[in-house]
């Protein structure tokens, strides 16, 4: 095989491994932080982290097999989670309930039985979270599991 | 899918990395399929199979004995 000196080397591949490990660790910081309070600047570099760990997962072209097989197996898990949550939304919006949780989440105030209820869809950054905490939580297990 | 590459390594006293090198991927990788915990893909179970000069049924066992057609 020709030499190709753009070829990345295997401590240049390990890298992607461990930025994402970086990220799993900021991901947890970031659970911690939606549930106390910690001051901005925390909760934004660890936001950053776990941005940075995502990316590398979709953009990185120094990676290897085992580390696309990861990704993929923990983007799977994680669709599933927002699965789970577009039914759990789909349910609220279809049933009675729907009307009865956005009066609560809009304070208590009449509100119009619209699709832009209830609350947004809850937090979009409790979503963000939650589906980034399950991405890293496989990628972790399936990487250290025996 | 159980495999010989542990053994293939030692005998030529190169570390995770050092094969991980030879194969381009990363130290990681190699530990995954030496645990058995990932299978390579066929790309790259080629590519061990030319480095260590080996057939790759000879590096890999899938541990089905049987014939082309499934007979045992």
């Amino acid at each position: 095989m020709a030499y190709d000196p753009t070829t990345p080397t295997e401590s240049e591949r390990s890298v992607a491994y461990y930025i994402v490990g970086a990220g799993a660790v900021a991901n947890a910081a970031l659970l911690f932080a939606q549930f106390v309070a910690v001051p901005r600047w925390i909760a934004g570099a660890c936001i950053l982290a776990v941005a940075a760990s995502l990316l590398v997962t979709v953009f990185s072209s120094r990676d290897d097999d085992y580390f696309r097989h990861l990704s993929l197996t923990s983007s799977r898990f994680a669709m599933g989670i927002i699965a789970i949550w577009f039914c759990v939304a789909a349910i609220i919006h279809l049933g009675d309930g729907g009307h009865f949780v956005g009066e609560l989440a809009a304070g208590g105030q009449p509100s119009e039985n619209t699709s832009a209820g209830p609350a947004g869809w809850f937090a979009a950054d409790t979503l963000a979270v939650t589906v980034a905490t399950a991405f890293h939580i496989r990628f972790v297990f399936e990487r250290f599991r025996r | 899918m159980k495999n010989q590459l542990k053994v293939l390594r030692a005998m030529r006293n190169w570390s995770q990395a050092d094969l991980g090198e030879h194969l381009d991927v990363s130290r990681q990788a190699v530990n995954a399929i030496e645990t058995g915990k990932y299978d390579p893909s066929l790309p790259l179970a080629f590519k061990i199979s030319r480095l260590f000069e080996q057939p790759i049924e000879e590096i890999f066992d899938d541990g089905f004995d049987g014939g082309p057609n499934g007979e045992a």
